[in-house]
């Protein structure tokens, strides 16, 4: 994929995310412990510490027994999740055959939602399957679908295998903005076919752990089998990736600073470069399936900082992370040298109410070498700011209703390869329910 | 049987509380804390506890062992003798472990400073504790040898206080008294069965298994033995039971 095609995927994709609903907002959970949202949520999908130890203890609340959990809450454990609204959008330099434009839309969005099916079945059974989709093209895929064994004699020991979230420093799936992925997570060298993207769901297996009963230090370490190619190798792993993550919490004695979280994260992978390639009557070369050699490395090495100020049933939370990556110059096209680039992103939330979260961040990733030396040193830079609210209108113990609001703008540089005149920028804009049950 | 059981355990508990010596002088409520804690209480307890803090929540009304009413400052886990109210380090204990075998979990995840607040806000429930205050706590001698002959001691004890009426012969809680057994405020409530992790509702650990026999769950038929036996009797009982979990 070209340069130029991928900044206008980037950007295409970006006026699109929020049309598909989020998974991990499970109020099935909320209805099988009796606690409303806010209880495992600062505000939902966002997890707080309680609600992450209940997720990597695989959906049960304590080490001890969940039995009195089984036998008191009677509940199918499936939730849906969606989102309504209004949405506005403006992109520049879009091409067209009479040249770049600015275009402009709005209206109310084609809702989809995520069908999810979450569940422990004993102390030592877990298992998450979330069907995304049913929007207007009908489509669904499984967003994950995986099985989980906790506690193999010990917390510090778990199983997951399947089609998985990787243990990100923030999860994409519990994020508050409806229109910004983390745009770090998608990021590659321009020109680059790694197809790795650490915000994409996994094909593989896991390890995990944490400490027993409290916050404090907690592991995952992952294989995937593709890596996100879409043309398998010759490999049994076809472009196998390892993903480890580790992060240390601490909650400090002080009112002002509550809760604090450093953690390091690491992605490297080996994908093909070369493939046997197939050319169709009147069509272009393409790639064979199974037969892709000359495995290159791609990798990606990061850290983060979370602060918590204030009480943390009212949470100011600091969030920064930021990473260094680099794709090997074989998967670049027209390179001579490898691909470098940093990025992550700086992220403030505050629940000032129960009910009410507001939001702000920024994003960015940076080139600090073009795989393509032949390239304007910033090209496919990427930049956002991204702020709203939500607001709680309802919530109980099995399902909320917030109203959210969310303006985003996203600049990426020196789309000049697009025959474009300068860099795109996109603004998008939603207001409508976001509404979990 | 039953009345039986219950005479033995108003008694045992009556004289039990008179030899411990009753209530403390009431603490000052540190109201400020209260106010902090009430943030903390309505993310995470009051969906069980109830916005006026009386076990009322929306969900209460699905647990079997449904979630405490803290406008009576009736409270199971303590180191205050029977009937007492229970220090401020009981209710810290019991916010950070939680309540085993029913739905009350560890909130140690909220950090000492918010568990002291929420403490303060547990307490803000009720005028109890604006008349009277804990006493002090009981003393647990140091454990004795947990061997073979303490758990068949253990085992006679178990025989003579007639735990077995409730918790049954081999301490599966099926006693014939299971039936008719009810709470203070009225409530069904089972007997532990001692061979279930979590079997022990203020936690596994010998001490702690110590602490409850002789101070009594308290708005439970669970009375406390402080009276009628002795601490290496206690501890042979604590043996026994422990040695019950499969």
């Amino acid at each position: 994929m070209s340069p130029a095609i991928r900044a206008a995927a980037a950007v295409a994709a970006l006026a699109v995310v929020f049309t598909a609903g989020r998974a991990d907002a499970i109020p099935a959970f909320a209805r099988r412990t009796g606690m409303g949202c806010p209880a495992c949520h600062d505000a939902w999908p966002r997890l707080n510490d309680f609600g992450e130890l209940y997720r990597d203890r695989g959906y049960r609340v304590d080490s001890i027994s969940d039995e009195a959990w089984y036998r008191a809450l009677t509940n199918v454990p499936v939730s849906v999740r969606t989102s309504v609204g209004y949405q506005y959008q403006n992109l520049t330099n879009q091409a067209t055959d009479q040249g770049a434009v600015t275009t402009t839309s709005g209206g109310f969005i084609f809702p989809a939602a995520d069908l999810l099916f979450g569940t422990a079945f004993s102390d030592h059974v877990s298992a998450l399957v979330v069907a995304s989709g049913f929007g207007r093209d009908g489509t669904v895929a499984l967003e994950s679908a995986w099985g989980r064994i906790n506690d193999i004699y010990t917390p510090w020991l778990n199983v997951r295998v399947g089609k998985l979230e990787l243990d990100l420093p923030m999860s994409e799936h519990r994020t508050y903005t409806l229109t910004q992925p983390y745009l770090v997570y998608h990021y590659h060298s321009p020109g680059s076919s790694n197809g790795f993207s650490l915000g994409d769901n996994q094909l593989g297996a896991e390890v995990s752990g944490h400490c027993p009963n409290h916050v404090g230090f907690r592991y995952a370490l992952a294989v995937s089998s593709d890596g996100g190619s879409p043309t398998a190798s010759q490999w049994a792993f076809s472009a196998p990736t390892i993903y480890g993550h580790v992060t240390q919490t601490v909650l400090p004695r002080s009112r002002l600073l509550s809760r604090v979280r450093v953690g390091f994260f690491f992605d490297v992978g080996w994908t093909p470069s070369q493939f046997k390639t197939l050319t169709p009557m009147g069509g272009a070369p393409a790639p064979v399936a199974g037969t892709g050699f000359q495995h290159r490395l791609v990798f990606q090495t990061g850290g983060e900082l979370h602060a918590t100020f204030g009480p943390l049933a009212r949470p100011l939370m600091l969030s920064v992370v930021w990473l260094y990556g680099e794709d090997d110059k074989d998967l670049i096209a027209n390179s001579a040298q490898n691909g470098k680039y940093h990025g992550g992103f700086v992220e403030l939330a505050y629940t000032p109410l129960l009910a009410l979260t507001a939001f702000f961040r920024y994003d960015g990733v940076y080139a600090l070498q073009q795989g393509d030396p032949t390239q304007p040193p910033a090209t496919g830079d990427q930049t956002a700011f991204t702020a709203g609210v939500r607001y709680a209108i309802w919530q109980a113990a099995w399902g909320s209703l917030m109203g959210h609001a969310e303006v985003s703008t996203t600049n990426t540089e020196n789309a000049a390869t697009l025959a474009m005149p300068a860099a795109v920028r996109g603004t998008l804009a939603f207001a409508g329910f976001d509404f979990a049950l | 049987m039953t009345l039986r059981l219950l005479a033995l355990c108003s008694l045992v508990a009556s004289s039990a509380f008179a030899d411990e010596g009753g209530a403390g002088p009431p603490q000052p409520l540190d109201s400020a804390a209260a106010a902090r804690g009430r943030r903390d209480y309505e993310r995470y307890c009051v969906w069980c506890h109830g916005e006026r803090g009386d076990g009322r929540g929306k969900s209460a009304r699905h647990f079997d062992t449904l979630p405490r009413d803290f406008t009576s400052a009736t409270y199971k886990c303590r180191t205050t003798a029977s009937g007492a109210l229970p220090t401020d380090e009981d209710l810290r204990h019991t916010i950070l472990h939680g309540v085993h075998g029913t739905g009350m979990p560890s909130w140690v995840v909220l950090g000492s400073l918010q568990v002291a607040d929420l403490v303060q806000t547990l307490k803000a429930f009720s005028p109890r504790w604006r008349s009277e205050g804990p006493p002090p706590p009981i003393v647990v001698p140091a454990e004795t040898p947990d061997t073979r002959e303490s758990i068949e001691r253990g085992q006679a004890v178990y025989a003579r206080m007639q735990c077995a009426t409730c918790h049954g012969e081999s301490g599966h809680g099926d006693g014939p008294a299971l039936a008719s057994l009810r709470d203070d405020f009225g409530n069904p409530i089972r007997a532990a069965d001692f061979s279930q992790r979590g079997a022990f509702r203020c936690g596994d650990e010998p001490a702690r298994v110590y602490t409850t026999f002789m101070t009594g769950l308290n708005g439970t038929p669970m009375p406390s033995f402080a009276a009628v036996i002795s601490a290496g009797e206690a501890w042979d009982l604590v043996h026994f039971v422990r040695s019950l979990r499969k």
